[in-house]
């Protein structure tokens, strides 16, 4: 087990290094001049060229890189090129935020997902299938932007039960929390809904039902636990799918999270900020994967990590 | 404490603004009568929220010259020389007295005595040049090329000092009475801070820095020391709200709900919302011309065939301002027909006779002239075989992409061929500096001042050394825009300004299309909520009348 961590973990080393210089790549290959975007529009050339030196964007790509690493490693990502603060400061400020989101919109994909996919396997076929299948549909549909601003509409301006910006309490979670699980709950209920239904039709199932389990132990202890595998798979790769989902809805809602922040600072090409907050995505999305892994072992206990 | 002049003075006062907003086709009440004492108590508390668009990077008046930073500047801060909201007079401010030496190299100001940094420290001549001086140092130079050949600053007095330049430098006056970068900077607090200051400000306004929520808020806290509002308010004590809340929401929709759901008071609308708010009684809608010329084609003088004064007129006539306006603007712009916007002191209203009014016939013609002849049967123009194509460079900002679209129909009705070359912002201001375009779409709000034109105009500007994006270099507008800046006397520095916009119209130095109207939507619980006729808000009388 300790193994197997240890090497998923040494694995993830060369996925981070091909990240940042893709990363650091695309912005520095790119046309477009970060010394004139913060010097101003109207700065003079010599003003120009003594921020590149400042900024060390007149050395060779490649020192710049190994600036970047080296930093990295040692936890210093550089200094923001628009705000002048430590990108570790910045996103630091942020990064609470986005995981709060996160945790509500999957907390709620995961309910409404599970809960519904369960409710339109038990009826299978019937009306609250075609229900929870037609809602599911809509939920995959939807545009996030266009959905959260519906809700601004009519939670806030409309019905005004809940504020339609700002993230200084619990209230303030709901709507984003909403529009963000949205797709992710669609996309968990047809995933449980169909594992389910392979499931179902096992011979497991159906002894546990001639031994006289009733029906409700049958659904959760067997099919269910046994649906999950799959479950879990897509709940990884959705909460990538979450970050990145945050950046719109954090846009709508003026949410302080990293999504807002890596928009701005891709608009500023503020180098430093988006290498850093890219990175610290790349980190989160292994983390989690890291953890499906390792869950599957609790929910079959045929799988080995060796 | 509380107001200082006579009501006589007030009420002259009240009617020339609301005179002067008439004119300027501003509404909204604008010095009502002055508040008897009792009154001023019923008018202190409560917190106006005023929601923007675009968060500050840092509040270092020395480190950027972002409108957001600007927007917060202006309320901790106050500029050493005020200017009159109706005439746009320098009027006096913390500096009482100045004085332009004869040979206008140097401007001596007698400040006020009684004015103290947040800090609690003085405002005296030592802190002021320490202040200005530090936009010498290395990372501050946003501001220095508006600073002109500054020389020297020198302490005469304790509240005298002593700007003392290389040349003469007209708009010395203007960045003295600059609302940002100018401002007085809080030296205690940029010891203590350093370079944190720009999280951390503070200056002699009437508001104070309280805290940063990154990403959602700034909120500023009544500053009750502060005892030197500028003689055009009603009040010159205090503030009357306890704070003031700045929210930052990038979403235009999401602002506007906020408006209307009472959690934000006061913000700029977007052009497409103005129908649905002007006739809602709980708001007052104001509006007023953009600062600056929104919109405007730079034509590249060094490239073929825009070195052609007969092609850059033709392309001048066949644009249809109204039109484009309708279409990327609403119809909530004004034409422009210079260089400089009517509200900038300055301008020269003849541009507005020989500005070039849409005639596709004249245009046409014009290229005939040229050799850009359009064959039977064909829709593009040629000259010896070779067509007539011509980029045009922007990048997606709103309104610019619809106003490109409009002119690459309007042009090739003419017969001209256009390419579209949209690019991130950064990258098209290179280009622009390389010379790259045929044409291009530019804007400018920040200026105020028609040393402008010496910015974009003047030859030692041109190839990146500076702003002429037109690439123009010109004897004679060199000599015009170099005579308006190092004259001193306002009416020739007005005739040689006058003189370089009817050269800009008639020699077609670039082509200018509108000036966007801005609206600002403000909550009736807020009262006496003022903007001037270029666009400043005036927020000192303001107070929530809950």
């Amino acid at each position: 087990m300790t193994t197997y961590v240890l090497r998923r973990l040494l694995s993830a080393v060369p996925v981070l290094i091909g990240v940042s210089i893709l990363v650091f790549a695309m912005l520095h290959l790119a046309p477009g001049d970060p010394a004139r975007l913060i010097a101003g529009e109207e700065a003079e050339a010599e003003v120009l060229e003594q921020w590149r030196e400042r900024l060390g964007l007149n050395d060779p790509l490649p020192t710049q890189y190994w600036r970047f690493v080296s930093g990295a490693i040692r936890g210093d990502l550089g200094q923001s090129l628009r705000t002048n603060r430590a990108v570790v400061e910045e996103i630091g400020d942020r990064i609470g935020n986005t995981l709060r989101l996160a945790a509500v919109g999957m907390t709620l994909a995961i309910l409404l997902g599970l809960g519904s996919g369960t409710v339109a396997a038990v009826f299978h076929r019937r009306a609250m299938d075609n229900v929870v299948m037609v809602g599911a549909m809509l939920g995959v549909s939807i545009p996030g932007f266009w959905f959260g601003l519906l809700l601004i509409f009519v939670f806030a301006v409309t019905l005004g039960w809940f504020p339609s910006s700002g993230a200084s309490g619990l209230r303030h979670l709901v709507l984003p929390g909403i529009a963000l699980g949205v797709r992710a709950a669609a996309i968990l209920a047809r995933m449980t809904r169909s594992s389910m239904l392979e499931v179902i039709r096992r011979d497991f199932v159906r002894t546990a039902r001639a031994k006289g389990l009733n029906e409700r132990t049958v659904i959760y202890r067997h099919v269910l636990k046994n649906s999950l595998i799959p479950v879990i798979t897509i709940i990884g790769l959705q909460f990538g799918a979450l970050l990145a989902g945050t950046i719109i809805i954090e846009q709508v809602f003026t949410w302080p999270g990293l999504g807002t922040l890596l928009l701005h600072s891709l608009n500023a090409r503020d180098y430093p900020l988006v290498q850093g907050i890219v990175l610290y995505i790349a980190v989160g999305y292994i983390a989690v994967n890291l953890a499906v892994d390792l869950l599957y072992g609790y929910l079959d206990p045929r799988i080995r990590y060796d | 404490m509380y107001p200082h002049k006579t009501s006589l003075f007030i009420a002259t006062v009240a009617i020339m603004l609301i005179a002067a907003m008439t004119a300027f086709g501003c509404a909204g009440p604008v010095g009502d009568e002055p508040a008897p004492e009792e009154e001023e108590e019923t008018r202190r508390g409560g917190t106006i929220v005023i929601g923007y668009s675009e968060e500050p990077p840092t509040l270092d008046a020395h480190g950027t010259t972002a409108a957001a930073t600007v927007s917060v500047l202006d309320r901790i801060g106050d500029p050493v020389l005020e200017r009159d909201p109706e005439t746009g007079d320098f009027i006096a401010h913390i500096a009482e007295e100045w004085d332009i030496s004869e040979d206008g190299k140097t401007l001596t100001l007698w400040l006020r005595d009684d004015v103290t940094f947040h800090s609690g420290t003085e405002l005296n001549a030592q802190t002021l040049k320490e202040s200005w001086e530090r936009i010498l140092e290395p990372g501050h130079e946003v501001a220095l090329g508006r600073m002109g050949p500054l020389g020297d600053l020198v302490v005469e007095d304790d509240y005298v000092l002593r700007i003392e330049m290389e040349e003469s430098f007209a708009p010395l006056m203007n960045w003295v009475s600059w609302r940002s970068w100018a401002q007085p900077v809080d030296p205690d607090l940029v010891r203590e801070y350093g370079d944190d200051y720009g999280r951390n400000p503070g200056s002699i306004g009437p508001y104070r820095f309280d805290e940063w929520l990154t990403g959602q808020e700034i909120s500023l806290v009544r500053n009750e020391d502060y005892d030197w509002a500028p003689e055009f308010y009603d009040n010159r004590g205090p503030a009357y709200p306890d704070a003031l809340r700045l929210r930052y929401i990038m979403e235009d929709a999401t602002r506007v709900a906020a408006l209307e759901t009472g959690e934000i008071h006061i913000t700029s609308l977007p052009s497409t919302e103005v129908e649905r708010f002007i006739d809602d009684p709980d708001f007052e809608i104001f509006s007023y011309p953009r600062g600056g010329v929104s919109m405007h084609v730079l034509f590249n003088h060094e490239r073929e065939p825009m070195d052609d004064l007969r092609v850059r007129q033709a392309l001048s006539y066949a644009i249809d301002k109204s039109a484009i306006i309708d279409v990327a603007a609403d119809g909530r712009a004004e034409e422009a027909h210079g260089p400089l916007p009517p509200t900038m002191w300055g301008y020269w209203d003849g541009v507005e006779d020989i500005s070039y009014d849409h005639d596709l016939e004249r245009a046409g013609a014009l290229l005939d002239d040229a050799g850009w002849t359009l064959d039977e049967g064909e829709s593009v123009r040629t000259r010896d075989g070779e067509p007539l194509e011509i980029t045009l460079y922007l990048t997606s900002f709103d309104h610019w992409v619809l106003t490109a679209e409009m002119l690459q129909a309007q042009w090739r009705e003419l017969g001209v061929e256009v390419i579209i070359e949209n690019y991130e912002w950064g990258t098209v201001l290179e280009y622009l500096a390389d010379g790259r375009h045929h044409t291009a779409l530019m804007g400018y709000s920040t200026s105020n001042d028609p040393d402008w034109l010496y910015r974009v105009f003047h030859s030692s500007q041109a190839g990146g050394a500076g702003i002429n994006r037109h690439h123009i270099r010109n004897d004679e507008l060199d000599n015009l825009v170099e005579r308006q800046r190092y004259t001193m006397d306002p009416d020739e520095r007005l005739q040689y300004a006058g003189e370089a916009q009817r050269f800009a119209v008639e020699q077609a130095v670039q082509a200018p299309i509108y000036i966007l109207t801005e609206y600002v939507a403000v909550n009736r619980k807020v009262e006496d909520f003022a903007i001037d006729y270029r666009g400043n808000w005036l927020l000192h009388d303001m107070w929530l009348n809950e």
